[in-house]
């Protein structure tokens, strides 16, 4: 399924209004507030079992009939699980993962055992869609920080200042399936235009991780996401000097457009002297691949004795100087 | 929470008249007794059969309809608890008013107008950042030179006294000092998520201290979230709520420059605030009223949905000046410790 309908936008921020919000995410303002009835009326709130007269119930949250004990449904504010409505399009095949892997695991490295490309033993290659969110927005940034360019005596100096910055397509891992580390590897891996989210829906034999949050804790997520990143481009660009520190921002949020997408990659379980390892292959992008590999406890061994010997060798030189 | 079959009915008819300075007059749906409903309320239950009647007077501009709801979810024991622990906390107050006989505890949907607007400042601030300097100081110390030793070694002369030298040495210091400069920049932000009262019988002081509320529990209005309630029409006027909401904006945007300042300290801190596209929505707040029979000045207000406390009790005069003796005896006391 693909987003094609084109969402409605906050009057006053412009942030994308989804169905059932009373209130904008970004700027806080009443959407879709229900007309009012102009001319004064009285209410008197029946409950439809017995006819009696209800009355609010502080326990119940709702008007409770004293009667039958019937309470009335209230309408709450909408605030259901997200669900992917965009998947990202998977022109990575299984067999492409398999050969990346096995690539890969022939290049761990040195300290990785000399007989693990021919132990490693591929038990499974499985498609997974696992869920980010992916947002545009622009935003008036005020920053503040301390930085070395116009330090005097002290180390630092404070800068304040205010820049416009735009946020095109960044994504926010949103899975509790891959760990922070195989989601930051792999997300640069995926194009996340409109053409490239408009993949199909997942077969049968797919796994889809849904998301884990309600709507409103991952609008909080992505407004972290935007911040943070405008932190680390504030630093990056705006800053003077070439050190900072205590680099806060604070966002005046325009045109936020949030979508949630289901990313494709390839979970491979593998084994090696019976112990179970994985490694991750990027659906849109065979080439990135990330994972956990074994390591050879005799060389981490003599990695370690080197170390000793060489800190030991530094303590006799310093102390027969 | 339970849920009944289908959703009440809710039976709308036309109030029968108006009262006198504004009230509005109806008869009750079930046993037809005639009920006049306060100008600056809501609703009324009837007296004779105990059917909850809500009024949904024509909007005007000073009093428009709420547009959310906050639901009571504390009962009255739960309030009356925390009202009368907040009363025990207030050790200036009479004995009387700590620990009351009876306490008076009162529900209302409290009118208030919920906030947001982008604010942009502009402010200037001196900032300083620490650093560190090593200087030499000559310290006077007092040096153990050792016993003298006793002529002849005799057993049974007398113990002689050490003798400790003062002496002048020159000693390492680090010393902490600190480089101001002066910053102005812009800041702007969304200021949202503010309440300020719309009852004159409630200040900002007030509502101020019971926040927050749970937003994310708050729903769009429904009479049958403050039915058989005592709920409040605003009493101030929208242009005076926007006041409150100004002087309230400036204070918030000032608190958030404050948070984000640079350096290690800071001071001189001025700010001047512009709101832009302002929206206040009315929303009706639960709010237990506590007071104490033959205490005017006691008033305790419990927040209805969190059970947060706040409120003010008169102080004790004889408490006071108790106090101020105490004190007086203690810094006495410590006066005479020093000089003895």
């Amino acid at each position: 399924m693909s987003g094609a309908l084109e969402p409605a936008s906050c009057v006053r921020c412009g942030a994308t209004v989804e169905a059932g919000d009373a209130r904008c995410a970004v700027c806080a303002l009443v959407l879709d507030a229900p007309a009012a009835d102009a001319a004064a009326h009285v209410v008197v709130v029946r409950c439809t079992v017995c006819g009696a007269a209800m009355r609010y119930d502080e326990r119940a949250g709702a008007a409770r009939c004293a009667f039958c004990g019937c309470a009335a449904r209230v309408e709450e504010l909408a605030d259901p699980p997200e669900q992917a409505g965009w998947y990202a399009t998977r022109p990575v095949s299984p067999d492409d993962a398999r050969a990346r892997f096995a690539a890969w695991i022939g290049a761990r490295g040195w300290l990785a055992p000399g007989d693990l490309r021919d132990r490693a033993r591929l038990d499974e290659v499985r498609a997974i869609w696992w869920p980010a969110w992916v947002f545009d927005a622009r935003a008036l940034v005020s920053w503040t920080a301390d930085s070395d360019a116009g330090a005097r005596r002290a180390r630092w100096a404070p800068h304040a200042g205010q820049c416009e910055l735009a946020f095109d397509q960044l994504p926010v891992a949103a899975s509790r399936a891959l760990t922070e580390a195989e989601a930051r590897a792999l997300l640069p891996s995926y194009r996340l235009g409109e053409d490239d989210l408009a993949g199909e829906a997942p077969g049968d034999g797919d796994v889809v991780e849904p998301f884990e949050l309600p709507r409103s804790a991952g609008r909080d997520r992505v407004l972290d996401a935007a911040r943070a990143t405008a932190a680390a481009r504030v630093a990056a660009r705006h800053v003077p000097g070439t050190r900072t520190r205590r680099v806060h921002v604070e966002l005046l949020l325009r045109d936020l457009r949030t979508r949630r997408v289901a990313l494709p990659a390839y979970v491979l379980a593998y084994r090696y002297r019976g112990k179970l390892y994985r490694a991750v292959v990027s659906g849109h992008d065979a080439a990135t691949i990330t994972g956990a590999a074994p390591r050879s406890p005799w060389k981490l061994a003599l990695l370690a004795a080197l170390a000793l010997a060489a800190a030991a060798a530094v303590a006799w030189w310093l102390a027969t100087r | 929470m339970s849920a009944g079959p289908e959703p009440p009915t809710h039976k709308t008819a036309r109030p029968q008249g108006e009262g006198p300075g504004g009230a509005v007059v109806l008869g009750c749906d079930t046993c037809g007794a005639v009920i006049e409903v306060a100008a600056h309320e809501r609703g009324a239950v009837c007296p004779f059969c105990a059917t909850a009647t809500v009024v949904e007077r024509a909007p005007l501009p000073d009093r428009p309809r709420p547009t959310f709801t906050i639901g009571f979810a504390f009962g009255e024991a739960d309030a009356a608890r925390r009202a009368r622990a907040h009363l025990r906390r207030q050790w200036l107050a009479p004995e009387a008013v700590r620990r009351p006989a009876a306490i008076e505890l009162r529900a209302v949907y409290l009118p208030a107008y919920l906030w947001s607007a982008a604010a942009r400042s502009a402010y200037a601030v001196t900032i300083g950042e620490d650093y560190e300097i090593e200087e030499e100081v000559e310290v006077e110390v007092e040096v153990d030179v050792g016993l003298p030793v006793a002529p002849g070694g005799d057993a049974g002369a007398r113990r002689p006294e050490r003798r400790p030298e003062r002496r002048i040495e020159r000693r390492k210091r680090t010393r902490t000092e600190t480089e101001w400069h002066e910053v102005s920049a812009q800041h702007a932000c969304w200021l949202r998520d503010v309440f300020v009262t719309a009852s004159r019988g409630v200040a900002p002081a007030e509502l101020e201290a019971i926040q927050p509320f749970e937003l994310r529990r708050m729903r769009r209005h429904q009479p049958q979230l403050v039915a058989g309630w005592p709920a409040e029409e605003p009493s101030l006027a929208r242009a005076e709520c926007e006041q409150l909401a100004w002087r309230a904006a400036e204070d918030h945007a000032r608190a958030r420059i404050a948070r984000q300042l640079p350096g290690d300290r800071w001071r001189e801190l001025r700010v001047a605030t512009r709101l832009d596209e302002v929206t206040l929505d009315l929303v009706l707040l639960p709010v237990w009223l506590a007071s104490v029979p033959g205490a005017p000045g006691a008033r305790v207000l419990v927040n209805g949905q969190t059970g947060a406390v706040g409120g003010k009790a008169p102080v004790s005069r004889t408490k006071v000046a108790l106090q101020v003796v105490l004190m007086m005896l203690v810094v006495a006391a410590a006066a005479w410790l020093v000089k003895g």
